[in-house]
């Protein structure tokens, strides 16, 4: 399963030589008030200089040689913990932190701690804690992780009323979202202007845009790694929000108390939300459900379950009744095997829903994906200068195209299924991260990854293998007609693939750190989707005999440093993205309720490059960030032979998502324990666009004629929130504490361009340009509370 | 299938409630002219020898242009397998001649256009469609509430692939595919905006095949009061059938086609 490397199992015997007279120190750190498992923990040794940090599921393992030693465990929000221990021997502790009940501005970074960071040699990565989320304005003041994420460099969007994000000029099907490490194919709700993730339910989130983990696969251009909360084993508590457009809550207690507890948080945004602008039975809402229980059995092992289901419904008159959203299930066992041996096994079900009724036309069309997802993890802390990763994951897929169904006796549909497709995704990694020496840390491993297309009902085969064909008269592409179906019950297409993973950091001095990384990521699933922005309709295929997975190389440089004690930190980073196996579509490409998706696209290369700039204030009653990146994405589908044209005549083109700069700033002042005030600020450069070029007559309709593709651009997108929070004085007394979120999204009221149109005006006949704009100033009130 | 975009931008339209609309003034990228080929011959069923086949020619313009310029001095042929017509001006861009219909409906018919020192050819085959059960007046609407619903039967011709170009009127055009409903009877609601009690709508049915379908679906996508909305495709040139064998670089827009059409009147109350 694991092939072992010269190189490397040459350096892992040098680490065993380093190792002897050490011990262990191990433990998993909790929140005191909840028993919750806290991620990202920092336990500093001083005297040595070292430290560790606690991962997903709160657990450290670190070893030293033997001796007597100042311990300093640290997060923040909560009372840092010093002891003398003595070691001596392998030791478990376990901490319990204490909520600091004092404020925030008192705490005390610890200068070790920033070193950890300056040391690690994962860069490209940007965390954000649920506290930092909802500190953030954002529109109807509903907290929310996509909008979070879109202020980090690097993160962008279509905009207002888009789906998903974009990272580093990668596309959205490109993202892997993980939510308790069960894959989100749809991270929208109400398209775009709501993410599907309940703030409430989040403990912890990490966006990987480059140098990522070998454990980490399956997409190439970022991972959003969202953690939920477990629950409170201690007390029962509640907290919830009434806004503007939904309100939430999350209840969450004991089970068997310090054992076992549970999690359920819900959402809704109300049923009739546009209804009094039309005089129909319209109705537009979203809704969305998170579980969790787990249930300690020892120290040493965990069982966690948790769930989601999120829908959106829009439906108008019920003759038009759109439904769709996510699904998840997944048990997670946490299991030490020893004080250097941690793993985690996941049984993972997740999936994607998309059904639309359309009854004047008469029927029914549901679409899906599926897919049973198999992860054993492990985490081995060798000695005190090497780290293991490794681990498996499987991933059975089930894809249903499509499913048409009449709605009724009398409609001339023919009730027909789309062939279902289906295939295995298997792979293996092995990663370690290993101090070279005080400076010089280094991450190195591979993942590899094999994908089988397994057999269908009914597969098209084509004259010389090729299902699109370019006409070469006309100059255009069109499918190939089929000459011949097969029905294969065995493998249609296998694929393997070696994706190493490298990282490096140089921490020249303590407060400053060169870091280097280089990853190679591979593709399997492919988002069918010929849109600027992704709709919830767009369905995935797999790779297979005709369309190959795409494949991305990486490489990124960055420069890192801590000012002040780390009071600010400071982060640069350039890369160089490259992508082979890149879907585009022919012109008029057909890709809904299409069983030969194969006949409207052609395989291309995609590139990305830029610079991306980080200044962020950590601590004090003034925090926030000011992040900058001036980048370029863009694609290129030559002909195949010499006489074709390709897409845009073969010559490289902006993506959709191309964005040269891109400005964004988020601040927090604390005024006082009553007000605390928010402000964010973005400015970006118009997305890509079409104008038209010329127009024609053609059976008396006025036709836009266009040339090269995304030649043109939207004017640039700017604006600015605020909010303020009240949290009135007589709290501090009251059981159920509130919370008063006042917003204003686009404060002076910019109208951005969410696109712009060109039609001819019915009235004058005459043809115009029109600039369709989203959101302009829109005040909003929230009101939390929590007991 | 292309209609599920169509529904896609009614969402998009639920979600324009919070948006705004205004009209801007835009720098537009120029092209060089192009000769547009309008040459979609609609054959009626008849008992009579020959049939009209006409097309109209006429220049690309200025996106913001009020007119296209006609060309009244081409010099148009149209052959069938047996015999070689010469379609004559009428003005403003339109020609036309009588041809034997056993010829545009059997023959593969060459088109060729002489315009300017360039030769244009290009060739297409009668395809036929079906008649209308029933058109008539529902009293469906579809989101603004003052639509006015026709509901539009037809029958699929049996046992083979077919497509059909729906003229609705008012510039409205619908292209459709069989795939999902096979030698079936067939019925959709199409919503008019605009039109009054008393207004006649003269609806037609073309048959065309897959490629005039594909090209249609663009068109109409590019046309008119298509809205450019996030979740339409990029929109593109739209390359049709003729081509320019003097001149590839110069190649012309438009498509020849050839169906047979059948027509109703429906009277809105």
């Amino acid at each position: 399963m694991i092939k072992k490397y010269p190189t490397l199992f040459l350096l892992l015997s040098f680490s065993f030589l380093w190792s002897q007279n050490s011990y262990t120190v191990s433990g998993t750190i909790t929140a005191n008030s909840s028993n919750e498992t806290l991620i990202g923990v920092n336990i500093i040794f001083p005297e040595l200089g070292k430290g560790a940090v606690t991962n997903e599921y709160g657990f450290y393992s670190i070893t030293l040689p033997e001796g007597n030693y100042n311990i300093q465990v640290s997060f923040m929000g909560f009372e840092p913990i010093k002891e003398r221990i003595t070691l001596n021997k392998d030791t478990r502790l376990n901490f319990s932190l204490h909520e600091n009940t004092e404020t925030l501005d008192e705490i005390v970074i610890e200068e070790n701690i920033e070193q950890l960071n300056i040391h690690k040699p994962q860069m490209s990565v940007n965390a954000l804690t649920a506290a930092t989320i909802k500190q953030i304005p954002v529109v109807f003041g509903e907290a929310d992780v996509i909008k979070s994420i879109l202020l980090l460099p690097g993160v962008t969007s279509a905009g207002e009323g888009a789906s998903g994000f974009n990272v580093r000029g990668g596309a959205v099907d490109q993202n892997l979202i993980l939510l308790d490490e069960a894959i989100i194919f749809n991270s929208s709700h109400l398209f775009g202007f709501f993410s599907v993730f309940n703030p409430d339910a989040i403990k912890d989130l990490k966006l990987y845009k480059g140098g990522i983990p070998a454990r980490y696969g399956g997409r190439l251009a970022s991972v959003l790694d969202i953690y939920q909360k477990e629950g409170n084993s201690k007390e029962f508590h509640a907290n919830g929000g009434i806004g503007a457009i939904a309100s939430r809550l999350l209840v969450e207690g004991p089970l068997i108390k310090n054992k076992s507890a549970f999690l359920i948080g819900g959402r809704a945004s109300y049923a009739h939300l546009f209804l009094p602008l039309f005089d129909l039975d319209n109705k537009a809402y979203f809704y969305d459900l998170n579980t969790k229980i787990n249930y300690k059995f020892d120290d040493n092992n965990s069982l966690y379950l948790s769930g989601y289901f999120g829908r959106d419904l829009f439906s108008v008159n019920d003759s038009f009744v759109n439904i769709y959203g996510n699904s998840t299930l997944n048990l997670r066992w946490n299991h030490i095997f020893s004080d250097k041996l941690f793993s985690n096994l996941s049984l993972i079900y997740s999936d994607y829903y998309y059904g639309l009724l359309l009854d004047f036309v008469g029927f029914q069309y549901d679409s899906g994906i599926r897919n049973f997802n198999l992860k054993y993890d492990f985490q081995h802390y060798v000695s005190q200068h090497i780290k293991l990763s490794y681990g498996i994951n499987n991933i059975y897929y089930r894809f249903n195209p499509a499913t048409i169904t009449p709605n009724s006796p009398d409609s001339g549909i023919v009730a027909s299924q789309l062939t279902h497709k289906y295939a295995n995704e298997l792979s293996a990694y092995l990663e370690a991260e290993q101090d070279l020496t005080s400076e010089l840390t280094l991450r190195y491993g591979f993942r590899i990854s094999h994908f089988t297309r397994l057999g269908q009902d009914t597969f098209n085969t084509y004259a010389n293998d090729d299902p699109i064909i370019f006409d070469d008269n006309l100059k255009i592409y069109q499918p190939a007609t089929p000459i011949g179906v097969t029905n294969n019950t065995g493998t249609l297409a296998n694929f393997t693939n070696f994706e190493p993973r490298a990282s490096l950091s140089w921490a020249f001095n303590p407060t400053n750190s060169v870091k280097a990384s280089y990853n190679r990521m591979a593709q399997y699933l492919h988002l069918i989707s010929n849109t600027n922005s992704p709709t919830p309709l767009d369905v995935y295929a797999p790779s297979g005999p005709y369309l190959k997975p795409q494949l991305l190389d990486q490489y990124a440089l960055g420069y890192f440093k801590k000012v002040h004690d780390g009071e600010y930190s400071i982060e640069t980073e350039v890369f160089y993205k490259d992508v082979k196996n890149r879907l585009d579509y022919r012109n008029g490409a057909q890709l809904i309720a299409n069983d030969a998706i194969e006949g409207e696209v052609l395989s291309g290369s995609a590139r990305a490059y830029g610079l991306e700039f980080l200044l962020k204030k950590n601590d004090g009653d003034l925090t926030g960030w000011l992040a900058y990146t001036l980048s370029r994405s863009e694609q290129q589908t030559p002909g195949r032979s010499p006489g074709e044209l390709g897409i845009n005549n073969g010559r490289w083109y902006a993506s959709a998502y191309d964005k040269t700069h891109d400005l964004s700033a988020n601040l927090n002042y604390k005024l006082n324990q009553t007000w605390s005030f928010g402000a964010n600020f973005l400015f970006q450069t118009g997305q890509p666009t079409n104008y038209p070029v010329s127009q024609f007559r053609f059976q008396g309709l006025v036709i836009s004629n266009f040339s090269s593709r995304n030649a043109q651009r939207l004017p640039a997108y700017h604006r600015l929130d605020l909010s303020a929070t009240l949290n009135p004085k007589k709290n501090r007394e009251r059981k159920v504490k509130g919370e008063w979120v006042f917003s204003i999204y686009n404060a002076y009221n910019r109208m951005n361009a969410a696109s712009i149109n060109f039609r001819t005006n019915e009235d004058t006949g005459k043809n115009e340009a029109i600039k369709t704009s989203i959101f302009g100033i829109l005040p909003s009130v929230t009101y939390n509370f929590k007991f | 299938m292309k209609a599920f975009y169509k529904y896609i931008s009614i969402l998009f339209l639920i979600l324009l409630v919070w948006s705004c609309q205004e009209t801007i003034e835009v720098d537009l990228p120029q092209q060089q002219e192009r000769l547009v080929v309008d040459a979609l011959m609609r054959i009626p069923d008849s008992n009579a020898l020959t049939a009209t086949a006409s097309l109209r020619l006429s220049l690309t313009a200025d996106y913001f242009a009020d007119q296209v310029p006609p060309v009244d001095d081409a010099i148009i042929n149209l052959a069938s397998e047996s015999t070689t017509y010469r379609l004559l001006s009428q003005g403003n861009g339109f020609y036309s001649a009588q041809v034997l219909r056993d010829e545009i409906t059997q023959d593969s018919m060459r088109l060729t256009v002489f315009y300017k020192d360039e030769i244009y050819r290009s060739s297409a085959r009668y395809q036929s469609a079906v008649p209308f059960d029933s058109i008539y007046q529902g009293d469906g609407s579809l989101f603004a509430g003052d639509e006015t619903e026709v509901v539009i039967t037809y029958t699929d011709e049996p046992n083979t692939d077919n497509s059909y170009l729906f003229d609705l009127d008012k510039g409205q055009f619908l292209a459709s595919e069989d795939t999902f409903y096979k030698n079936k009877s067939f019925s959709f609601s199409f919503f008019y905006e605009d039109v009054e009690p008393k207004d006649t709508l003269d609806i037609s049915i073309i048959g065309i095949d897959k490629s005039f379908y594909d090209y249609m679906t663009i068109a109409i996508n590019q046309s008119g009061q298509a809205s450019g909305n996030p979740f339409t495709a990029p929109p593109s040139e739209i390359r049709g059938n003729v081509i320019n064998t003097s001149n590839e670089e110069k190649y012309p827009l438009g498509y020849f086609a050839i169906g047979q059409v059948y027509s109703k009147q429906l009277i809105i109350e």
